[in-house]
């Protein structure tokens, strides 16, 4: 039987390849046969880049919530939660469902802030660092 | 040992090594599992349709820890008895557990190479490998993982050379602070201050170019490894690297791919004299009266 390990091979080539051809057209991998399309270019090649982020009025003010690691969340977690629910209510898709879960969201990562804005931030990459480096708000919606 | 003996024989070992590291794996993914339990219930987001129709909502605690120990089960069960079955259930259950560590919001590949590892070795057991031409199916273990790297790098090469023609103003891999910039962005989706001393490394920044260019070709060329014992431990080598390179620069948490990486693809054979010579010390040693 053991010479069937070359036909998984084939298979695995193959359904990676086609991941890679799904995926460009738009669709998801072929689970768990991944394209490894990884950063072919570096990460923030483009001349700008866009995120979204949640703000929080305090007195007046309008405070950039920052991502720190909590037991349950890590800072990647936070970028892309936000990031994945940020999206949506900015395309208005299911708009009352996704701002209702970036607030559940919120509350259990930072429970006192309770006036929250959503931002998409565009800056330069290639300006991280230097003195130069600017964010570019676009205010999206209260929530 | 020649290469066709050694490469059977350290395939032998990974098997078992692979039954092992699979119970660590494990109980990994059920502290992950836990970590991710704590979040409000109404925040899940399953990658995949496959994945939705398996869990509708995050697993239980019960549910989930059943997955794991029957999976733990098999592992051991298939160190005494090895079975093709039991390991493409193996196979299944691991992508399966995989789903609400990695597949939440979007697709983390950080347990995709051992997924890939299991699959690759459904058809190896160890008490059949015993024919000359054995070493082939072996190969292609190597094969099967190692290609996961070389698309990667390829990927690569093709990025750069689609930008050059195209003309873009994009960077590329070839650009002098190429990956510097790659950190500074992670750093900064993360939110996470970058720590001087890797401002200070990137410094350097020719000699990155020179190791930009040198790492994306070894990526791309990894495949070979599997038909080179030689070349398969220095892909090694520079995998495990990579992986913590990029752990550290990019933070892409590849830890559990870092140790899949020595396991699957260590040179065993190289302590194999190593334990014959203790052997016989061992026994020099006990037949030896002693000197008062």
């Amino acid at each position: 039987m053991q010479k069937y390990t070359k036909y998984l091979f084939i298979i695995s080539l193959l359904l990676s390849l086609t991941s890679l051809y799904v995926i460009e057209r738009g669709g998801k991998e072929i689970y768990p046969f991944y394209s490894w399309k990884l950063f072919t270019s570096p990460s923030g090649n483009e001349k700008f880049e866009e995120q979204y982020r949640l703000y929080n009025v305090e007195n007046n003010d309008t405070i950039r919530i920052s991502y720190q690691s909590t037991p349950i969340y890590d800072e990647n977690n936070l970028g892309l939660i936000t990031n994945f629910y940020g999206k949506k209510i900015e395309k208005k898709e299911n708009l009352e469902i996704n701002i209702r879960k970036m607030k559940i969201f919120m509350k259990s990562y930072k429970p006192e802030y309770t006036k929250l804005i959503l931002y998409k931030e565009k800056y330069s990459p290639q300006d991280l660092g230097k003195p130069s480096f600017k964010i570019y708000k676009t205010i999206i919606t209260n929530l | 040992m020649n290469y066709k003996e050694l490469t059977v024989y350290n395939y032998k070992i990974v098997y078992y090594a692979l039954r092992i590291f699979g119970l660590y794996w494990l109980l990994i993914q059920y502290f992950n599992f836990k970590k991710i339990s704590s979040w409000p219930k109404e925040i899940y987001e399953p990658f995949l349709d496959v994945q939705r129709f398996i869990f509708p909502s995050y697993p239980s605690e019960i549910l989930y820890g059943s997955m794991l120990l029957f999976c733990a089960l098999l592992l051991i069960i298939t160190i005494f008895l090895q079975n093709y079955i039991l390991n493409f259930l193996i196979f299944v259950l691991i992508a399966i557990i995989n789903f609400p560590i990695s597949l939440n919001f979007s697709v983390g590949h950080h347990n995709h190479l051992i997924i890939v590892g299991y699959f690759m070795s459904i058809f190896l057991l160890p008490k059949n490998l015993n024919k000359e031409n054995d070493y082939k199916w072996v190969q292609y273990f190597y094969l099967g993982l190692l290609a996961t790297y070389s698309l990667a790098g390829i990927s690569k090469f093709l990025g750069i050379a689609k930008n050059l023609v195209k003309g873009t103003d994009k960077i590329t891999w070839l650009h002098k602070n190429a990956a510097k910039v790659n950190t500074l962005d992670n750093y900064w989706m993360a939110d996470i201050k970058v720590p001087n001393w890797i401002l200070t490394l990137y410094q350097y920044e020719n000699f990155w170019v020179i190791i930009t260019v040198f790492a994306i070709i070894i990526q791309a060329s990894s495949f070979l490894g599997a038909f080179n014992r030689k070349y398969l431990t220095c892909v090694m080598i520079f995998l495990y690297i990579f992986h913590w390179y990029t752990g550290f620069f990019v933070l892409a948490d590849f830890q559990n791919a870092k140790n899949f990486v020595l396991i699957a693809l260590f040179p065993y054979h190289i302590l194999y004299p190593l334990f014959i010579k203790n052997k016989l010390f061992n026994h020099q040693l006990l037949n030896k009266k002693p000197d008062f």
